[in-house]
């Protein structure tokens, strides 16, 4: 008798997990991936209309922001512009670059307007989540699937067409 | 009571299975994410590659009009490797076995490995009276031995595409024989989709090749880069 009860307890169990979570789960990845692909194309887009048009202004900022505020997750964004320079050492022209960065870019667009490029300079932007994406909140509930601290995690951008160089 | 502890112990039986596919499904998905990585990064820093050989080569502007286009190789070179080290994608030189620079009339290899650039090797074909020098555009030149004299004759696409793609396949295979004959690396050349298996060289450009062994779980890949023309396009709307 306790043994069929057993029995039975069991198999609601693994009804409700076969039923319920798994589905869960699986909707929570596709959710996560759908996220993933719109991130990565925000991130492509806004790397290259800079790089193709030299200047970071708010209203590409505003835009980007946007996106992500409407994905429901919180991120962090880096910007890396580095500036091409020359130096040079008895008789030969060395190249090398000076890194400007997040904090500096976006001070420089709140106060002072569009911030400019020069054509041949790289500029990079990285894009993480800092808040746990669905899936990795629910994963993390069950207690499966290795912790990652960021499911999203997207490097765009290269050398800058269009500039004032 | 039967048919649930049946129905329950084959469930279980069944799980590992279920779990086994769900954990390759998922570590497929990030393999995948991580090919597409190497990719695009590549595929990014061969563009900037070929963005540094128009914009910082002598007459570049339009390399169809250019014959003396003085491609600067050191500088698509570094802006390759500067593009991939700004992303963080991390490389060794091995990984890049070659690096080729399609001109307007020969084809110059760079050995990553050794730092090395070859001479350029002209797109050629020797006869036995007459050799004749093919160039992108639809002009040869023919070269007598008996007369000593230089002759411009016109010349179909296709002529020029097979001759200029035979002579670019002999310069990769003297390379492989001279730096990668131990190793079982072939360096072929692209094929475009839709254009059957013609090559269609019409403009100067930079052929990165690079070693996938990171994903090679795929098959149907290809094993190089190339940087068509047109790349200086600006085809993306921009509201300034």
């Amino acid at each position: 008798m306790i043994e069929d009860s057993l029995w039975k307890i069991f198999g609601i169990i693994l009804g409700v997990v076969l039923i319920f979570v798994v589905p869960t789960v699986y909707s929570y990845q596709r959710q996560d991936d759908i996220v993933y692909n719109l991130i990565m194309t925000e991130a492509n887009e806004f790397s290259q209309k800079i790089r193709e048009s030299g200047k970071v202004n708010r209203q590409m900022l505003d835009e980007l922001n946007q996106v992500l505020q409407a994905s429901g997750l919180t991120y962090e964004i880096e910007l890396e512009h580095q500036q091409k320079r020359f130096s040079e050492d008895e008789g030969f022209m060395e190249v090398y670059y000076d890194g400007v960065y997040t904090d500096r870019i976006f001070e420089w667009v709140e106060t002072q307007g569009a911030y400019r490029l020069n054509s041949g300079d790289f500029f990079y932007v990285r894009i993480r989540n800092t808040s746990r994406t669905k899936g990795q909140s629910f994963r993390n509930i069950l207690g499966i699937g290795g912790m990652k601290n960021s499911e999203i995690y997207i490097v765009s951008g290269g050398i800058v067409r269009y500039g004032n160089g | 009571m039967g048919m649930v502890k049946y129905s329950i112990i084959g469930i279980i039986i069944m799980l590992p299975f279920f779990m086994q596919s769900t954990i390759q499904n998922t570590q497929y998905k990030y393999k995948e994410r991580q090919r597409a990585w190497i990719e695009q990064s590549i595929d990014e820093a061969s563009y900037d590659a070929g963005f540094a050989l128009k914009t910082y080569s002598t007459y570049a502007y339009d390399s169809h009009q250019a014959y003396n286009i003085q491609i600067p190789y050191r500088e698509v070179i570094r802006n390759f490797f500067d593009s991939l080290k700004f992303r963080g994608f991390r490389f060794s030189l091995e990984d890049f076995p070659l690096i080729a620079f399609v001109e307007y009339d020969g084809i110059v290899l760079y050995n990553p490995q050794e730092d090395e650039l070859s001479q350029k090797t002209f797109y050629t074909v020797r006869n036995a009276n007459d050799c004749e020098y093919y160039t992108l555009s639809e002009e040869i030149i023919v070269f007598s031995y008996e007369t000593g004299s230089y002759e411009r004759r016109s010349v179909s696409q296709d002529q020029r595409n097979s001759k200029i793609t035979q002579s670019i396949e002999l310069a990769l295979n003297a390379y492989q024989e001279e730096y990668h004959q131990e190793q079982n690396v072939r360096f072929q050349l692209p094929e475009f989709e839709g254009s059957s298996s013609e090559l269609i060289f019409d403009d100067v450009g930079v052929i990165v090749f690079y070693d996938p062994k990171g994903y090679t779980y795929l098959e149907g890949l290809e094993s190089y880069k190339i940087v068509p023309s047109g790349i200086m396009k600006m085809d993306l709307p921009i509201d300034l």
